[in-house]
Formats: C-alpha cells, structure tokens, sequence
C-alpha cells in the first residue's frame, strides 16, 4: 500500500510475476500503476506490504542495488554522453572490466539495431533511437526484472506499432521479465503474457490479454478494453433453459440472456456486447438471435473496417463493427435496422 | 520591408548608440597622443605601456584579481552546494530560502557594505583583503546559486533517477550526471562572478582596509589628481575583459553544449593563474627580496598620486621595509573609513580642516619632534598653523591656493579680480569648482566679507550672486577642470593651482591668478593615525617626505608647492616662477583658510542646494 499525504494512490495491490514474463498493469492515468512501479524500482517505500524479487525482500534497498532498471517514459538518457556512454553507465558503476563492458554493450546495441550509431548524442537520435538506447540501456545489465514506464507513449502510431512488434521479439529473444505500465489498452493486449487491469489504487483483474477481454469481471474492465454497448435492466424468470432479461426502457422487448442463474433473477443488472458480436439487417432476422431495433446514426469509415453508430431508443447509442468489403455498406445514416447477435454472447454485470 | 521599421531601425540605432557611444569615446581616446585635452592628437599605444609600469596601478590590478579569483572560488562553492540543496526541499522551503537569495541583490548595495562593515568591526577583524573578499563572497553567493538553479530546473528529475537506477551511489549521480550537465551553468555563474567582483566598488570600499586597494577604488581616488589616459587604457582593458567573460558566461547557458575537456582545463588553468599572479603581487608588493615577508610593513593611506613611486622605493631601501599605499579620494572618505574603525594604516594626508576635525575626534597621535628634524624646515608662513599652532600632530606637507585659470590667448588682459567670472563676454565657458566651500569662498571674498561668514544675510547675499552667475556656467567639476581648460572648451576655471598648471603644460596660453580681493589657501598635512601599528617607522616616513630633495621632486611631480622653505629653493625655476604652483610670497595675505563654520554650515548646505536646484 502507497498513500501521498491522505490519498491512497495504492490499495492491496498483490500480484506475482513469473520469470520471462510480460507483464503490463493496465489503467487510465491516475490509477496508481505508477506509484507500483516507483515502488519495484526503489524510488519509492511502500507504508504496507512487502515486494520479493527472487525470494528476496527488497523493502529498504536502495534503487542502486536493486536486480532491476527501468526504462523511463521520458527515456530520461544522458545527453552529455554518446549512446556508448548510455548503454556502458551500468557497467561503468558495476566496475565491470573494459573489455567486458565494449562486448556487452555491442550485443545490446546488435539487439536493438544501434549498432554504428555508438558515437552519437542522444539529441542526433530519432524518437524511436532513442527508446532502443533507452531499451538497450536497461537490458544490458542483464536485470531479473525489466521495468518500462509508458515505453512507446512518446512514439507516433505508426513507430508505435513498428516497436510492439520489435519490444516483444527482443523480450523473447533475450527471455526478459518484463513490468510494464501502459495506458494503451491495444498495446498492452499486443505485448502483454498477462495484464493486470489497474483502477483508484486496485487491481481489478489479472489474466491473459483474451480472458480479460472476452469475461471481463466488471464493467469498469469491460469499458477499458474495448468498447462495451450496454443495456441496463432486470434479470426475470426461465423461459425454457433461458431467462428473460427485461431493459429499463419499457418501450424495448424483453430479451432472453444465456449465462444468469437462479439466485439472479429479479436482480438489476447491465447487459453488455463486443461491437464484432453484434450484426445488422434491415429485415427482422431469425427468432434464434436476440433482437433490438435502432436507427442508424453515423457511419464511420476507418479502412479494413466500418464503424456503426446506431441509436437504440431515446439515449443508447451503441457501436457496431463490420468489415468494410461487405454488402452493409449501403447501409446511410438515418436508417432503421435491426441489430441482432447470439444467445450465448452477451454478458450480463451485477450492480 | 514592412513600414516602420525604417524608424525602428532609427530608435534602436540611438539606443545603442547611447549605450555604447560613451564606451567607444573611452577606448578610441585611450589611443590618444594628447595628455589632458579632449583634442585628437595622433594614435598611440604610450598609455598602456605607462601602464605596464604604474606599480601602484599594478598593485591594484593584483589585488582586484586575488580578491575576484578567492572570491569567485569561494562562493562558487558555497552557492552550488545551496544550490543542490534546495532541490531536495519542500517546495515552500525553497521559496522561503530563494526570498532570502534574492534579497543581497535588491538592497541598496550601500546599505550591504556598511553592515558587512560595521559586522567585521564588531567581530573585531582588522579590514584587509579578508574582509573584502568575504565581502564579495557574500554578494556573489546569490548571483551563483540562482544562475545554477536555473539550470537545475530545466533538468529532467528522472535522469538522477536514471542513474541511481542503472547503480549510481548518490555521490556517482553527481560525479557523472549532475556535474557534467551543470557543468555550462557552473562556467557560466564563475565568469559573471568574476566580473562582478572585479568591477565592485560598493562593498568593496566599504570592507577594504591597509593593502586592499582594488583598481575601481584606485581609479576613483585618481579623482583628485586628474584621470590620466592611462585610466582611459586600463578602462578599455576590464571592459575587454569583462565583455568576453559575459560574453562566454551567456553563451555557455544559452547553448547546451558542453564545454570541451580541452578548453575547460585551460579555464582552470587561466584561472588558477590569474589568483597566483594576483596573490603574489599583492603579497610582495615591493621587488621580491629574500626577507621581503619579514619586513616591516608600513601604511600609507593618501591621495591617488600624490607621491612617485621611486620615492616609495628608495624609502624601501633605504629602510629594509615595504610600503603599501591605499588612497582615498575625498578628506570625508578619510574621515569615515577611520571612524568606522579601520586600523592598521600608519601614514595619513588629511587637509587642513580635516586635521583640526581629526585631532577634536582624537584620531591623531602625537609626533615626536625629535624624530623629525626636517619638519623644522618649513617655509615660515607654515610653521605655526590655525588648527595645530605648535605641529604636536601634523606637519604641513603641500600647499596651494585657489584662483582663476584662464586662456590668455581669449582674455588677454590679466583679470584680477573674481568679477570677471560673472562677465558675460564669457558665457557658457567658465567653470566652477564642484565645491560648496569653494565655490561660496570666493564670492563672500569678491563681496568683502570673509569666506568663513556665519552671518545669515551674507550667505543669502552670495547665494543671490551666485544664482546671478549660474547661467554663464558651464559646469561646475572639481576634476577636469585641467581637461576643459586644455582643451578650450572653457576660458575661465575656478580651481586649485595644481589642476591649472598641468594645463599649461598642454596649452601654453593658460595662465593663473590669485584675485587681488583674496582666496583660499589650503595645506595638506602628514599625520600619524592613533592605531598605527608602526609609530616610529612612520616618524621617519614622515621625515624622509620632508626631506628637501624629496619634497622638491614631489613638488615637480604633483605641481603642486611643497612646505619645506628648502624644497622651494631646490626646485626648477619654471616651477618655482609658477604662481599655479608657487604662490607668489607677496600675496600670502589675500589668503585665507577655510576653517569649520559650526552650525552656520547648515545655511551653506542650504543656499548650495537651492543653487544646484534652480
């Protein structure tokens, strides 16, 4: 646990992470994943817990002498030296002998494809030169954990995506653990053995990217990773293996829902869809899917894919995903549709 | 082009030009062949091989570059070390400590120097080059620590971090992080120290004691005898200086670059070197002998040039001592330098009326006539004086009187009487002595009245004359009278006869007079101060002053009369047939000492100030 002044920025955050893992605490800004990193690195003390690296407790050992680097989201490199002196700093600290530390840092910069570049200031790097010295920085001291904070915030998208690919090749290759903190749920799904899915101090699950994805265990997660169309309403009785799911809004038909139990029935609760789950008609489609009516908004075209802004009643507005080569493209805003998906796709929160 | 830039063009080429026209002026006449006048008379490099050979001015120079180096040093140190201090507190620690930074540098610079002053009397530190230096360390302390901090600031937190990530002890984080990226900033806060205290007066003159006469002090108390060009060479020498190092301080902070290795070490070697030279010369001021530091030192405080330094020199032989030599610029500078407690000079200068003020204030001791044998021999008009009748604390040194200089080339009729500086033929063309005693001494003597008056109404009568006259005055100065003669801009200066004859030397055509109504006479007296250390020694400094062959070549040097009777006769006839420099016996009794007026000095002050005013 971590409190700045009366704010508790981190609350029983408790998690484990193998070796050669990826890991990423994921989390809007604010969440606290900082605070757990400044921690793994030492620059900060927890006022509760404790924190083993190897078995070891690292609670009062100073960043210096702690098995881990972080690489940080301003790179934070030392611009009065070249990228050699950046990668050797390390090294130089740890008295390795000189003939060692020219090998090591070679093979980091082979690693990152730096290699011919050693003489140069940080400042006569690109953006993405200067996250691999940031990169090759770290991992050449061969830590048991790899700490990165944001690594690829700073990047455009296209160098972006370019450097996912490229971190988790080096982090299999070079079988590194690996915390990283991130924002971005897209990268962190990308990358990530498994996510932890950071909120107000807590960790609200840990699992690999898909689990999380597809049974998130709250709306806060479900919001997070990826869009969510929901409709809140009351859990009714059995219709044959079923049971009925009657909305807030009385205007809308009762829907059936595949997953509630007994013990739910008659509670509230919100019913949640992926966007690639739903599909459109413009007829009534068959019986054996769950239907709502709605009318087209906006129709936003993004490449391999069309987005469908439908509106379902007076105040839903929900989302819909189909690849742009099909017939739907015909489908203008201001039409009527039906939206439709299976029984055994939408997912239900409890309050 | 866009319109009006063509006038702004206009307005920031005369800002600059009245930034930078008089500095210009300054160094193009540093380069002038001519003594005194403002006129050009062909380039020479003389002045700045005259300096090379002014040991008091090198003195100075050596001084002014210890105190800058020690103190630059000094407070580089303990400002970075506040500096990085500040950066691990609390926020309103910071601004609490910054307040107090920046307070040195917004107080009036005075009121800084009289309470370092009055703050190493009460410790009981003699003043000397110590106090001066800690003096230039406390002004410099915030000038260092806010340029750093600067730097400090736009340093991202996270490389610290960094480093103490990768395995920096702290120590390591400021050895290969903090330093090296401080390093522009540190260069940068050591060159504009460095020049701050090299340019100081302020403090420094409030701090300094015997031997810390710094080259801004030296060049001010040239007042008296006239800046030479020599001023003019050494002037462009420290803006030379001290341009290249704002100019290297502002480069180094506006770029990031860093400094190469190469040019770092020859920084510390250049600088390392200057303190040596500094320190060296200022420690053996005199030609290093082999017991040059177990010599008795005596202290000399006087005028600006008012001795030559072979003079000085021979003394030195003569006696197996050294003499160091710090000058004052006014006889009120004297006087508050030994009331605020300053110790340690044994020899001083005080003018007439200041002897009498400084034996009423028991600053003086008392000779002992036995030791001075030369003192008898004073011209007999001399020997027995107002304010010391029998010579128990004074001996009369040189003397002079106050007169006319004019151009006999435009009045070529001799004026002997005070009127003619009222006569509008002559507008715009006369100078007046910067001087309230002076000034209103010789017009209560062109009304018949005695320049001592205390009689209200005189004073107002004066006052009306002189407001009558103000309009035909072009200036009223008391140093460079002996410029505007020369150089003709004026006809007619009220002044001392020294001044006066140095511009004869430069313009043939100038003469002197003593109008026939009567005029100042004034005597600059040897003294020994009650704290000094070497009484005896001072005795026979004294004597060796007023020996006649040494007070002749001092009369020559300075132009001005000496006080011995048997100097007169061994003195050149030109200077001796000089009535600038020897007034003419016949008329010692038109002249009058100025003596303390009491409270009636307060009507003086007042008519002065209104005169100044209108």
């Amino acid at each position: 646990m971590r409190r700045h002044g009366s704010v508790t920025a981190v609350d029983e955050v408790s998690f484990e992470v193998r070796r050669g893992e990826f890991f990423s605490i994921l989390g809007p800004s604010g969440a606290g994943k900082t605070s757990v990193l400044r921690m793994l690195a030492g620059f900060e003390d927890p006022d509760e817990g404790d924190l083993l690296i190897d078995g070891q407790s690292m609670l009062g050992v100073p960043p210096n002498r702690r098995p881990v680097n972080l690489v940080f989201q301003s790179y934070a490199l030392f611009p009065h030296l070249t990228v050699f002196e950046n990668v050797a700093f390390g090294l130089k600290m740890r008295r390795v002998p000189t003939p060692l530390i020219d090998e090591q840092v070679c093979q980091a910069l082979t690693m990152v494809k730096l290699l011919g570049k050693e003489a140069r200031l940080p400042a006569q790097l690109s953006g993405g030169e200067q996250q691999r010295v940031a990169l090759a920085r770290a991992l050449v001291n061969k830590p048991a954990v790899v700490l990165l904070d944001e690594p690829l915030a700073a990047l455009d998208q296209q160098l972006r995506q370019e450097m996912q690919v490229e971190l988790k090749s080096i982090q299999e290759q070079a079988g590194l653990t690996c915390i990283c903190v991130t924002h971005h749920q897209e990268e962190a799904m990308m990358m990530s053995d498994r996510i932890a899915v950071m909120h107000q101090g807590r960790m609200w699950q840990i699992g690999p990217p898909r689990e999380l994805y597809e049974r998130p265990c709250n709306l806060f997660v479900s919001r997070f990773l990826g869009v969510s169309n929901e409709l809140p309403g009351r859990v009714g009785g059995l219709v044959g293996e079923h049971r009925l799911f009657q909305p807030v809004d009385d205007e809308q038909p009762p829907l059936l829902v595949g997953t509630a139990s007994g013990e739910q029935a008659g509670r509230s609760a919100t019913l949640s869809l992926r966007p690639e789950q739903l599909r459109m008609a413009r007829e009534r489609p068959s019986p054996s899917d769950q239907v709502l009516p709605g009318r087209i908004e906006k129709v936003l075209f993004a490449g391999s894919d069309t987005k469908y802004l439908v509106r379902i009643g007076h105040d839903r507005l929900w989302e819909a995903r189909m690849a742009s080569g099909a017939d739907l493209a015909s489908f203008a805003p201001g039409e009527p549709v039906f939206l439709h998906w299976s029984l055994s796709d939408g997912q239900l929160f409890f309050e | 082009m866009r319109r009006g830039s063509t006038g702004l063009n206009l307005v920031s080429g005369l800002a600059m030009l009245f930034l930078y026209g008089p500095i210009f002026v300054l160094v193009l006449y540093s380069f002038n062949a001519a003594h005194l006048s403002m006129a050009w008379r062909g380039a020479t490099l003389k002045w700045y091989a005259a300096l090379m050979h002014d040991e008091a001015l090198l003195a100075a120079t050596a001084n002014s570059l210890l105190i800058a180096v020690v103190s630059t040093l000094g407070a580089t140190c303990l400002g970075g070390l506040i500096a990085l201090g500040m950066e691990r507190m609390p926020r309103r620690r910071q601004q609490v400590i910054e307040g107090g930074l920046v307070l040195p540098l917004v107080i009036p610079e005075v009121m800084m120097g009289v309470s370092l002053m009055l703050f190493f009397v009460m410790l009981n530190m003699p003043l000397g080059l110590t106090t001066v230096i800690l003096g230039h360390i406390v002004f410099n302390i915030p000038l260092v620590t806010i340029m750093l901090r600067t730097r400090l600031r736009k340093l991202d937190p996270a490389l610290g971090e960094a480093a103490a990530d990768l395995g920096a002890s702290s120590w390591q984080v400021f050895r290969y992080v903090t330093l090296p990226l401080l390093r522009p900033a540190l260069w940068g806060a050591i060159l504009v120290a460095f020049t701050v205290s090299l340019d100081d007066f302020l403090v420094t003159f409030f701090t300094a004691g015997p031997g810390a006469t710094t080259l801004p002090l030296k060049v001010y108390s040239m007042i008296k005898s006239g800046v030479t060009p020599e001023i003019n060479a050494l002037s462009a020498l420290l803006l030379v200086i001290s341009m290249t190092c704002v100019g290297l301080s502002l480069h180094l902070q506006r770029r990031e670059v860093s400094v190469p290795p190469r040019l770092q070490r020859m920084g510390v070697f250049f600088f390392c070197l200057l303190g040596l030279a500094g320190s060296f010369s200022a420690c053996g001021q005199s030609p290093a002998g082999d017991t040059a530091e177990s010599r008795p030192v005596l202290h000399y405080f006087t005028w600006s040039d008012y001795v030559g330094p072979e003079i000085i020199q021979e003394f030195e032989r003569r006696e197996q001592v050294n003499v160091v030599i710090d000058t004052f610029s006014s006889n009120e500078e004297l006087l508050a330098k030994l009331q605020s407690g300053a110790t340690g000079y044994d020899v001083a200068v005080p003018s007439d009326f200041m002897v009498a003020i400084m034996i009423q204030q028991d600053l003086l001791s008392e000779l002992d006539q036995q030791e001075l044998p030369n003192a008898s021999l004073l011209e007999p008009h001399l020997q027995s004086l107002h304010f010391d009748p029998e010579r128990r604390y004074s001996v009369p040194y040189l003397w002079g009187t106050v007169g006319i200089g004019y151009d006999s080339a435009v009045i070529p009729t001799a004026p002997d009487s005070w009127s003619i500086l009222w006569d509008p033929r002559y507008t715009g063309r006369i100078s007046m002595l910067n001087d309230q005693r002076e000034v209103f001494g010789a017009v209560l003597r062109s009304m018949g009245q005695s320049m001592n008056s205390t009689d209200p109404q005189v004073i107002e009568a004066a006052k009306e004359q002189l407001l009558r006259q103000k309009p035909l005055v072009k200036t009223y100065t008391s140093d460079h009278y002996d410029q505007l003669l020369a150089s003709g801009e004026v006809v007619l200066a009220h002044g001392w006869g020294g001044p006066v004859a140095r511009a004869m030397a430069e313009r043939p055509s100038i003469r002197y007079v003593v109008p026939k109504e009567g005029a100042t006479v004034w005597a600059d007296c040897l003294v020994v101060l009650r704290t000094a250390p070497q009484k005896r020694l001072a005795m026979r400094f004294i004597n060796f002053l007023m020996e006649p062959e040494v007070a002749a070549r001092t009369s020559e040097r300075l132009r001005f009369a000496s006080a011995s009777r048997r100097a007169r006769e061994q003195v050149g006839g030109s200077t001796r047939e000089n009535p600038a420099i020897y007034p003419p016996l016949d008329q010692l009794d038109r002249l009058e000492w100025m003596r303390d007026v009491g409270r009636a000095i307060r009507l003086y002050d007042r008519a002065w100030t209104e005169l100044k005013m209108q």
